[in-house]
């Protein structure tokens, strides 16, 4: 830890449930952080708890103007207590409960009323571009550069009878992800992490995706 | 946000509950049922694997069951742990004599392999004050489930203990007289614990102070034992 610096990432802040923060999770999320020296702490745009319940998955938010006044006010009192600014992850979602605007819309003004940053999942735009039918490079062409913060890449399972791209964090990263992450890398130029939660192949494997990532920084340099 | 509230509440009420879902296969609710009932099953069964599996199909259903009574703490593993709680409540209790061990041995396990320590190594005195220390467990079990003996009742005392240098939990099946001195030394000086074993025993002091000073090394190299900060 003392040797290389790292990143924080989270599931369990729940930015988007309509309660306050909770104080004592974000006090012993500082605790960690600065034991560990760490200054960099990313969490997911969506809720996990309602009233105290814990689903610890990440739930889809309404993408309305009220939601987006809640967010700005929760992002201010979380940064207030962690003394760090918080990086805020594009989620996937398989629904999209009550919304006024289009995600990429919500997020980007998210961005610019708040101090957070954003941590742009490419694998996640990919799998809502194509469950919910949207052009993944025009939203990437929307998100400000200068304020994304890092990106992340990962895989997902495919149910094509259902339709539906699963995120899973638990695959190899597709070529369609591959070519998207090139793409978004031409304006983005910011760190890429490879993202993966379970289902974790031998060292070989997980070193084949690093080496392929490093080819594709490599051209773009 | 009262709108937006509505609209969660329902959404966490329909994932968490069972209302039959229409067409489930094409569902979105179905989706996040699945993810979040998985995401439950994959933490628990992480931390309780060996009740896991002697539960077998009851498992799912006592899962739903606790969704339903909903998980508070915001950090995963800590969910397990509720789980536990939960479970002692539960009529299983009562069907399983064991629950409540196994439930404890393997949440220790988890929680002393999943935590920061920072005990130092203590030197070993006589006149120290010295207890067990934050990387380790004792208890009185009444099955020797460690060994896979769910059934035969008794009285098996066992150490439970991060291994600092293999970086792993190990559990050990100790002695009743070492467990008597670890119970000992919360409250008494390696000295005055001696005294007090010895009376226990029937035995002479001075013979068993050579055999016990080693073993209070060895737990003190093992940072079983430290000393009172």
């Amino acid at each position: 830890m003392q040797a290389y610096p790292a990143v924080a990432h989270g599931v369990s802040l729940s930015i988007g449930s309509p309660e306050p923060v909770d104080k004592s999770f974000l006090m012993q999320m500082k605790a960690f952080l600065d034991r560990y020296k760490i200054a960099h702490y990313s969490e997911h745009l969506s809720f996990s708890s309602f009233q105290g319940r814990q689903t610890y998955e990440l739930l889809p938010v309404s993408m309305t103007k009220a939601m987006l006044r809640h967010l700005c006010d929760k992002i201010e009192r979380v940064q207030e207590t962690l003394e760090r600014a918080l990086i805020l992850e594009n989620s996937s979602y398989y629904l999209t409960p009550y919304s006024e605007m289009r995600e990429v819309d919500f997020i980007c003004e998210l961005l610019e009323r708040s101090n957070a940053r954003l941590l742009l999942d490419v694998n996640n735009v990919y799998v809502n571009a194509v469950n919910h039918g949207f052009d993944a490079d025009a939203y990437i062409a929307h998100i400000p550069p200068e304020r994304t913060a890092y990106i992340h890449v990962a895989g997902h399972l495919e149910y094509p009878e259902e339709s539906l791209l699963l995120d899973t964090h638990g695959e190899a990263v597709c070529e369609e992800v591959w070519s998207l992450l090139e793409r978004t890398l031409k304006s983005h130029k910011v760190p890429v992490m490879i993202e993966r939660d379970n289902n974790i192949p031998p060292l070989e494997l997980l070193m084949d995706e690093f080496h392929r990532l490093r080819q594709i920084k490599e051209r773009l340099l | 946000m009262k709108l937006e509230k509505a609209v969660m509440e329902r959404f966490v009420e329909i994932i968490e509950g069972d209302e039959p879902l229409v067409n489930p296969l094409l569902n979105r609710y179905q989706v996040y049922r699945d993810m979040v009932y998985f995401r439950f099953q994959e933490t628990i069964r992480s931390i309780y694997p060996i009740l896991s599996m002697r539960l077998a199909e009851r498992l799912h259903g006592l899962i739903r069951e606790f969704q339903r009574e909903g998980a508070r703490s915001p950090i995963m593993m800590e969910m397990a742990y509720e789980f536990g709680v939960f479970l002692r409540k539960h009529p299983l209790g009562s069907e399983l004599a064991y629950l409540d061990e196994l439930l404890w041995f393997e949440w220790s396990e988890a929680e002393l392999l999943n935590s920061d320590f920072d005990d130092e190594k203590t030197v070993f005195g006589w006149e120290r004050e010295l207890f067990l220390s934050d990387s380790a467990r004792m208890r009185m079990m009444a099955f020797a489930l460690y060994r896979g003996d769910f059934e035969s009742r008794g009285a098996y005392p066992l150490l439970l203990y991060y291994d600092h240098a293999e970086q792993e939990v190990c559990f050990q099946e100790i002695t009743p007289l070492g467990y008597l001195l670890l119970e000992l030394l919360g409250e008494n000086t390696p000295r005055q614990s001696l005294s007090k074993i010895a009376k226990e025993y029937k035995v002479d002091q001075n013979d068993l102070e050579e055999p016990l000073e080693i073993l209070m090394r060895q737990w003190c190299n093992k940072k079983i034992l430290q000393k009172r900060k």
